[in-house]
């Protein structure tokens, strides 16, 4: 083990990852702007269930309740199974990158207890 | 007509306008012999195969014969595989749905990162669980437990005793393996948690990726497995162990050792001969050192990033839970105000103003 192989493995370990971050970030953001727009319609409908209970209070009931608290509980409830799916390509990025990191840093600390590794340049210099 | 079949490989060339054409008119294509016609056109096209494909045994051996122009009238032919069956079951091992994402996919990680735990239960794994262990009604180890255990077994074992099979016998007991096993991050269980503890989770609950099939999420940690049922699965294991060849339970493939040449096993397969020489010198590489640790340090920027980018969706995701949280409590609000006539409170069925500032008003 020396450190231009170590370079070289992790160089090579690495090399996809920029693109793979570049896809998963665009995936997310796509979901994004799909739950964008449903969370649009489904704040529309809420406030306007919302206005009605301002006007005429909360014991009378407004015509489309009933079809508007379903539609609202679907719309939210798929906008969470998008966000999860955001949720897990969010964290499949953070693991590939931590795993690259954490392998690199267990060979840095054996090349250092090797003595093969250059120390850390001062800040100052 | 022989000289029409032409040598082994006919070069393309273009045709020339100086070169003199022979036109058939169609009442003479009539009188044309009609083998003559199809060795015309064999002599005039290439194989039509690729050319990494022309070496094909069977292809090659016809192709050869024909330049040749052997007489040998016995038939040549290419084996072809027949249509291949389908199987009954294949509906049962094969299920999901993978969703096309919108641009190509991008992807290194390996086979290792997509598969789970090492160790997968065979017939005798199946038995024992059923009724040994799930003998009551309810079932106590899952299978994808049974297997976590297996697996880390496994490769604590290979760790401490990677000679085991000079004297299987000599085989550790749980208790001497026990802390190689829960010291050891068998498919990266300890970082996930870690990760998962940086995003904000309180509980000791690993981080689910894409690599992550959604059963696993059910398993309970190594270390209550290890508790509840490692001395149990442990014996079963070992016994397994010991009686398979070589301490292999399962197949492996056959890989040549380390400095040594094996010529003549047929099931030894590939073999790296590339030995890297070290330098000879004992200076420190410091341009190649300095390079690493730039790349160290780019990594960490990298994983920082990432964590604020996992974080963000962790927030949206909870934020959207409370939402549909409130959404159905107000829902109960309402109902049991009606029924109880209870003309206060409304204002807690209204969001608040300062509420449209949210990015979705």
């Amino acid at each position: 083990m020396d450190p231009s192989s170590v370079l070289e493995q992790t160089t090579q370990d690495v090399s996809n990852l920029p693109s793979e971050f570049h896809h998963i970030l665009n995936e997310i953001r796509s979901l994004d702007t799909e739950i964008y727009d449903v969370r649009k319609k489904t704040s529309m409908k809420d406030s306007q269930m919302q206005k009605y209970i301002k006007q005429n209070g909360s014991l009378s009931v407004y015509s489309k309740e009933e079809e508007f608290t379903d539609k609202i509980r679907d719309e939210i409830s798929h906008c969470k199974k998008l966000q999860m799916k955001k949720c897990t390509m969010a964290n499949t990025a953070l693991f590939l990158v931590t795993k690259h990191l954490a392998k690199l840093e267990k060979s840095i600390i054996i090349l250092e207890e090797d003595g093969l590794l250059a120390p850390l340049e001062d800040e100052t210099d | 007509s022989a000289d029409v079949v032409g040598g082994p490989r006919f070069r393309h060339r273009k045709i020339s306008v100086k070169q003199r054409l022979r036109i058939y008119k169609p009442n003479d294509l009539k009188n044309l012999d009609q083998e003559e016609l199809q060795q015309r056109v064999a002599a005039d096209i290439e194989t039509g195969v690729e050319k990494n494909e022309e070496k094909e045994v069977h292809l090659h051996r016809i192709l050869q014969k024909s330049s040749g122009q052997l007489s040998i009238q016995k038939k040549d032919y290419i084996p072809t595989p027949d249509a291949s069956e389908t199987w009954k079951e294949f509906g049962q091992f094969y299920q999901g749905n993978f969703d096309e994402p919108a641009s190509y996919i991008k992807f290194s990680a390996t086979v290792e990162d997509c598969c789970g735990s090492s160790y997968i239960m065979d017939e005798v794994d199946d038995t024992f669980l059923s009724e040994q262990i799930n003998n009551k009604k309810q079932p106590l180890l899952s299978e994808d437990e049974f297997e976590l255990l297996c697996s880390s077994f496994e490769s604590a074992i290979h760790e401490r005793q990677p000679f085991l099979s000079t004297d299987p016998q000599s085989i550790l007991s749980l208790d001497e393996l026990k802390p190689t096993i829960i010291k050891s991050d068998s498919n990266h269980q300890s970082l996930k948690i870690s990760l998962a503890k940086d995003i904000g989770f309180s509980a000791e609950k690993p981080i689910v990726t894409e690599f992550d099939a959604e059963s696993q999420s059910k398993v309970r940690s190594l270390t209550f497995l290890l508790e509840k049922f490692g001395d149990q699965l442990y014996e079963h294991w070992k016994s397994r162990k010991i009686e398979s060849s070589h301490t292999e339970i399962f197949p492996k493939l056959k890989f040549e050792r380390p400095d040594e040449k094996e010529e003549v096993d047929p099931y030894v397969c590939f073999r790296r001969r590339d030995v890297r020489q070290p330098r000879k010198t004992r200076r420190i590489d410091i341009l190649n050192s300095h390079k690493l640790r730039a790349l160290h340090e780019e990594l960490e920027h990298a994983q920082k990033l990432a964590l604020l980018v996992a974080k963000r969706e962790q927030v949206s995701l909870n934020l959207l839970e409370k939402e549909l949280q409130v959404f159905d409590e107000r829902g109960e609000f309402k109902k049991l105000k009606r029924a109880l006539s209870i003309k206060e409170d409304d204002e807690l069925l209204i969001n608040p103003k300062s509420r449209r500032l949210n990015i979705f008003a």
